[in-house]
């Protein structure tokens, strides 16, 4: 019996060497790696553009020169997003893959159409990350991906970096798909994408394309609502509690100038329900150090103009994220903050009225912000 | 309770003397000497010198090269020639009795004169007298006590078998000078009659253990046994499982280690190694260094010969699975990289694989056969074939190349198990090939319930990883520092899920 | 025939396994629509209810000092025999389906395009291959796999803990109690990790009733566990998805290594593939035991192959034709088959028992049969 099944196993062994498929087999050589898809709407269908991975490389077969783009971007159209990929099959001989792309970026022309929608190919497709950086911008998502960034291995990572640091600057948020596709599960709640433009940069020898940070698209899931630029986007990063790190410089009578990090933060908003309205307080905790400062003439650097500072820096704050929840609440009815679903946990009753109609409902609401605002690290100088 | 299993002979046990059937010396001179020569087919190197002293004839038989002349010599000859005796029987006696050598024994039949002969023993034959003394007068040469090969070893130390065994039994016995170590001797093979033993403590072995280790070995029937190796398969309850259950070892204090574990050695005549049985799969990362070193350093060489263990058998197929079908796994830069090299390799990545790794083991092979003085040529060629020539030619990538050479290098750490992954490394190339990680998990799992089913001689082969014996653990992937390893020792028996 | 031995906890690790398959490949822990707080407290209700519905069947171990199977031919005779078969058609059952989700989710999730008789038949074949090796071979295995399987768990939960927010778990909805007690039978519906312990019993050494408790508990963390980061990580998302589970390794990142889910679904194939050999190991045991005694010994050797291949083809059928699946499913989720493997049979066999005297008293020892 032993034999048998050792000669079963030896003559069944080597058709796995023939070729046959039992699982199908794309070796790498065929595969085309993108790092960037863009999306827009042009003529009634679908513009796919793709950013794929072509090294151009110095010399020996694996160095990988990050000084040159190391990409090539192909278009492809299509009735829907699969369709276009498709289609791509006649312009180019790979296969692509999307297990390693870095972002998706929406064209203006694409945003109006619900998100979940226009996603879905990326959500049902194996290859495809889930935690692909998400970007808006309010031209073309195939001028984003042509841009000849040269800041690492391809452009894309070079977009995905800005993202990064911009976040940790607090300048920006880092969103997802799945984040996008979380929040835009329930029905009541809107997200936020990044939004990236184009911007030139002049230097001696030739131009080198670069990418800006202009702030966040609010989408609901009906698709795109508004725009939401300059100070109220740090507001929003607070009232998210997505913000880690900024700079803020304040001046009054005491500073001409005082730069403030913030290093630690926490928010949290609780809704009440008050004479028919509903009023959501939001509590912000932040930690901050001065890292730079400019006494005006005859004043000292004492603790009580550091709790003046502290003062001002509340308001600013404070200000900010009035103007972040006006913006998003009052003028787009978005919720972005997470509201409903904190009403749906503390008064479930009252949830239960207001879910009809939730945009109508936040609409009215207002926002109490107390911030709380200590700089309790001031470097190497002495408080007086 | 245990049942005390009947102690079953071993081969060529000493026969008693029996009623004489023609095969016992007659105590006529010529006439024995002529059935000898006989028996041994007249063989050349067999020497027969006859002596005359008072008038009584003698003669002494040996194989020429296999006897110290000199000894023979002071011993006996001298003192012989310058005395008297009255008879025959004062001289036997006197032979018998007297004559300061070691080892003296009285044989009544031929064919034990003839296999002691052949063993370097010297035979007096006596007119008169229907009986022999033969004598250990051994003087052949043999190679003398070197470090070991293959069990190389920092601290500790120095010394391996060689080939003659009672130089490796002398080995063992001065490190274990209580008495509480038994040597058995039997012979093997009808036609070689190789001299054999089995090394145990009768305190520490278990009495079914010893039983069937004697079973299998009576089971042996071969005419010429030339290597303990030979041995092996008999040992073994499955000869064609891929890890072997039983463990071979050059050093003597690794095999006084195991026999006071209760476990049972074999030594073979001959051959510079011993068999231990039984033999389970973590001893295949234990090393006498590991005892001799600090508890945490010998703690991280274990894990990193594990680690070594899983890279040799998985690293290729790993890499082709994954690059092939799970590339999403990869960093982007080292995917980049991956892409930029085989994007001008005209083969699949498994072929790939497949074709390096059969050439790396074409110039391991020919590197241990050929001569000393051409050997180093090896290592040049299979630099420039593989780490230049193939890369530079585009036939395989230069990420290939180093995962050749970590395989490789990981392969050397864990000897022992070397035949095994080498097989399993290919099997793991084809299957990552064409199944991806799907296939290579399940048949590692088959592989995994396949190990863990072994049973070496009543031991679980996975203890005591898998059935845990926590006590036992302190020795497996750590090693404990003395003053607790020195407080109990470890015995078979004590294992969870053994038989013993 | 020969007597296979493990221990208690050899036991637990591998029916704690067993059970971990049912996370992987299927949204069968949804309560009512989605993850939440109903479906979190269902987790310990179902465990009380495990514990009382298996009462009958201790009690018929400890008065026949035998398996439920077993007992139930020494107390019904030859009718008894229904136990030990109805027992095995239910295993083939679950190794069919175990086969047909495994193989299901490899073309969906892993290899697109792929052929899904590919996995089905590879699948069988390993696992006929490993329960021809034996219980010990299986049981021992468990305990290596159970260590990956901890160290692909803490890696999952460890990169996804950052990301989970109570934030996305829902309060407690209307008819609170109704959810949560119809959670609780449809989980008690897809335990068959407690049949799986009963029948198992006559191969334990000792301490089979405490190492049950262990079990239990055991369980009930991890799916307390799983549920809580689905629910806090995905929010309504988790409710969508085919794989929530599988969603969650994809975006568990652990420093400089990217997906991790091919790896983390290694693992899974390895649990699930003891799983199946587990119930095919089982099935044949409970199904000789249908056979005359003079039979069971020569014919038991072509039951594993037998069953092997049925079970091959159902899972073929279920694949190729979606009713199949949902039958199974239903099966499962009404719960019948573990109300009757656990308490009815058991508790007819008791009473058959106590009327033909074949009753032992009760003994102070816990531990399996003999």
């Amino acid at each position: 019996m032993k034999k048998l099944i050792a000669a079963l196993t030896a003559v069944l062994l080597p058709f796995l060497l023939t070729g046959c498929e039992l699982v199908r087999t794309v070796n790498l050589q065929n595969r085309a790696i993108v790092q960037g898809v863009g999306i827009d709407w042009e003529n009634g269908e679908y513009v796919v553009t793709m950013q794929i991975f072509s090294p151009e490389g110095s010399g020996g077969q694996t160095i990988v020169d990050p000084s040159k783009e190391n990409a090539q971007v192909i278009t492809c159209r299509g009735a829907s997003v699969a369709e276009a990929v498709e289609k791509s099959a006649l312009s180019q001989g790979k296969e692509f893959y999307l297990g390693h792309n870095r972002i998706l970026v929406l064209g203006q022309s694409v945003t109006d159409q619900p998100l979940q929608g226009l996603l879905s190919y990326f959500i049902n497709s194996l290859d495809s990350r889930p935690d692909i950086g998400m970007l808006a911008t309010p031209g073309k998502a195939a001028d984003i991906l042509n841009a000849g960034i040269s800041q690492a291995i391809l452009p894309a990572m070079g977009i995905e970096n800005t993202i990064r640091n911009a976040e940790q600057s607090g300048l920006s948020q880092e969103v997802f798909l799945i984040d996008v596709l979380e929040e835009l599960a329930q029905p009541h709640r809107s997200t936020v994408i990044p939004y990236i433009a184009l911007s030139q940069v002049e230097d001696d020898k030739k131009s080198l394309h670069a990418i800006q940070l202009e702030g966040f698209g609010i989408f609901g899931s009906d698709g795109y609502r508004g725009r939401l630029q300059g100070d109220p986007v740090r507001g929003l990063l607070f009232l998210r509690d997505s913000m880690h790190n900024a700079v803020y410089t304040l001046q009054n009578e005491e500073y001409a100038r005082a730069a403030l990090q913030l290093y630690q933060s926490g928010t949290r908003i609780v809704p009440e329900y008050t004479d028919g309205k509903l009023v959501f307080t939001a509590e912000i905790e932040s930690h901050w150090t001065l890292v730079e400062k400019a006494m005006n003439p005859d004043r000292a650097f004492t603790a009580d103009t550091l709790t003046r500072l502290e003062t001002l820096l509340e308001e600013t704050v404070a200000a900010e994220c009035r103007e972040a929840f006006r913006i998003l609440v009052t003028d787009y009815a978005s919720d972005a903050f997470y509201l409903g679903d904190l009403v749906w946990k503390e008064q479930p009753e009252l949830w239960e009225q207001l879910r009809v109609d939730w945009p109508a409902g936040i609409q009215n609401s207002e926002l109490v912000c107390r911030v709380e605002a200590r700089i309790d690290r001031t470097g190497l100088e002495n408080v007086g | 309770m245990k049942k005390t299993p009947p102690k079953t002979p071993l081969p060529s046990q000493s026969p008693q003397p029996g009623p004489s059937d023609g095969s016992r010396l007659t105590g006529d001179l010529n006439r024995d000497l002529v059935v000898i020569r006989e028996k041994t087919f007249n063989t050349s190197d067999l020497i027969t010198r006859p002596i005359t002293v008072c008038g009584i004839r003698l003669c002494l038989v040996m194989i020429e090269g296999m006897v110290d002349l000199n000894k023979l010599d002071e011993a006996l000859i001298r003192p012989l020639l310058s005395r008297q005796f009255p008879d025959a029987d004062a001289v036997f006696n006197w032979v018998e009795q007297t004559a300061v050598v070691g080892d003296v024994k009285d044989i009544y039949e031929y064919d034990q004169l003839i296999s002691l002969v052949m063993t370097g023993f010297m035979a007096v034959l006596v007119e008169g007298v229907a009986k022999s003394v033969v004598m250990g007068v051994q003087g052949y040469p043999y190679r003398s006590i070197s470090e070991p090969t293959a069990e190389v070893n920092e601290k500790g130390s120095r010394e391996s078998f060689t080939e003659p065994i009672k130089i490796n039994l002398t080995m063992i016995r001065r490190r274990m000078r209580s008495g509480g170590v038994k040597f058995e001797m039997f012979e093997v093979g009808t036609v070689s009659r190789t001299s054999a033993c089995l090394v145990y403590d009768p305190g520490a072995v278990s009495p079914e253990l010893l039983g069937e280790v004697r079973k299998r070995l009576g089971r042996i029937r071969m005419e010429t046994v030339l290597d303990v190796g030979y041995l092996q398969p008999y040992l073994e309850g499955k000869p064609l499982s891929l890890f072997s259950e039983v463990g071979t070892t050059e050093r003597p204090d690794t095999v006084c280690a195991k026999v006071q574990e209760g476990r049972v050695a074999v030594l073979l005549d001959g051959t510079p190694y011993a068999l231990i049985v039984p033999y389970l799969f973590a001893e295949n990362f234990q090393s006498f260094d590991d005892y001799a070193r600090r508890p945490y350093f010998a703690a991280l060489i274990r894990l990193l010969k594990y680690a070594s263990f899983l890279i040799s058998m998985l690293l290729p197929g790993l890499y082709v699975a994954i690059v092939t079908y799970h590339p999403a796994v990869l960093p982007h830069a080292l995917l980049f990289n991956i892409a930029s090299a085989e994007e001008v390799i005209p083969f699949p990545l498994m072929l790939e694989a497949l074709i390096i790794h059969f050439l790396y083991e074409i110039m391991r092979e020919a590197g241990l056969r050929l001569p000393r003085p051409v050997g180093h040529a090896v290592s040049i060629v299979g630099a420039l074939v593989i780490g230049d020539a193939a890369v530079t030619a585009g036939i395989i990538g230069a990420p290939m190349v180093m995962v050749v050479a970590m395989t490789a290098i990981s392969s050397f750490v864990v000897p022992s198990l070397y035949e095994p992954v080498a097989v399993l490394r290919f099997a793991f190339i084809i299957l990552g090939g064409t199944t991806g990680l799907y296939g290579m998990a399940l048949v590692m799992a088959a592989l995994l319930v396949n190990i863990c089913r072994s049973n070496s001689l009543g031991v679980p082969y996975t203890a005591p990883i898998s059935p845990l014996t926590p006590r036992a653990m302190r020795d497996v992937f750590i090693r404990a520092g003395w003053k607790q390893l020195g407080l109990r020792v470890m015995r078979l028996q004590n294992m969870r899920g053994s038989d013993l | 025939m020969k007597n296979h031995q493990i221990s208690a906890a050899q036991l637990v690790l591998m029916l704690f396994l067993y059970h971990s398959y049912n996370m992987f490949t299927s949204s069968t822990h949804n309560v009512t629509g989605h993850y939440g707080l109903p479906h979190l407290l269902a987790i310990p209700v179902a465990l009380a209810i495990q514990v009382v519905i298996t009462l009958p069947a201790w009690l018929l171990v400890r008065k026949c000092r035998r398996g439920p199977a077993e007992a139930a031919v020494w107390t019904l005779g030859k009718a008894g025999a229904v136990y030990p078969l109805i027992s095995s058609m239910y295993l083939l059952l679950i190794m069919a389906f175990t086969v047909y989700s495994m193989a299901d989710f490899m073309v969906n999730a892993i290899y697109p395009g792929s052929s899904s008789a590919f996995f089905i038949v590879s699948m069988v074949l390993c696992a006929l291959y490993a329960a021809y090796l034996g219980l010990e071979g299986i049981a021992r295995s468990a305990l290596i796999v159970f260590v990956l399987f901890a160290v692909s768990l803490l890696l999952t939960f460890g990169g996804v803990t950052g990301r989970a927010a109570l934030i996305n778990i829902p309060p407690l909805p209307d008819g609170v109690v109704s959810l949560v007690l119809e959670g609780a039978w449809r989980i008690v519906g897809h335990s068959s990790t407690i049949v799986m312990y009963l029948l198992l019993l006559p191969y334990v050494r000792s301490h089979a009733g405490r190492g049950f408790g262990i079990l239990l508990a055991a369980i009930a963390v991890l799916m307390e566990t799983v549920t809580f980061f689905v629910s806090s990580v995905l929010g309504e998302l988790g409710r969508m998805e085919a794989y929530p589970f599988f969603l969650l390794t994809t975006i568990a990142e652990v420093s400089i290594l990217q997906r991790m889910d091919a790896l983390h679904v290694a693992v899974w194939v390895m649990v699930s593939f003891l799983r199946v050999a587990l119930c095919l190991w089982v099935a044949s045991r409970q199904l000789s035991l249908c056979l005359p005694v003079r039979q069971q010994a020569s014919r038991a050797k072509w039951l594993l192959p037998a069953l092997a291949a049925a079970a091959a083809g159902i899972a073929g059928c279920m694949n190729q034709i979606p009713r199949f699946s949902d039958g199974a499913r239903a099966v499962f989720s009404t719960g019948i088959p573990i109300l009757l493997l656990c308490a009815v049979l058991p508790a007819v066999c008791l009473i058959a028992g106590a009327v033909r005297h074949r009753l032992f008293p009760a003994k102070a020892k816990e531990g399996g049969s003999e």
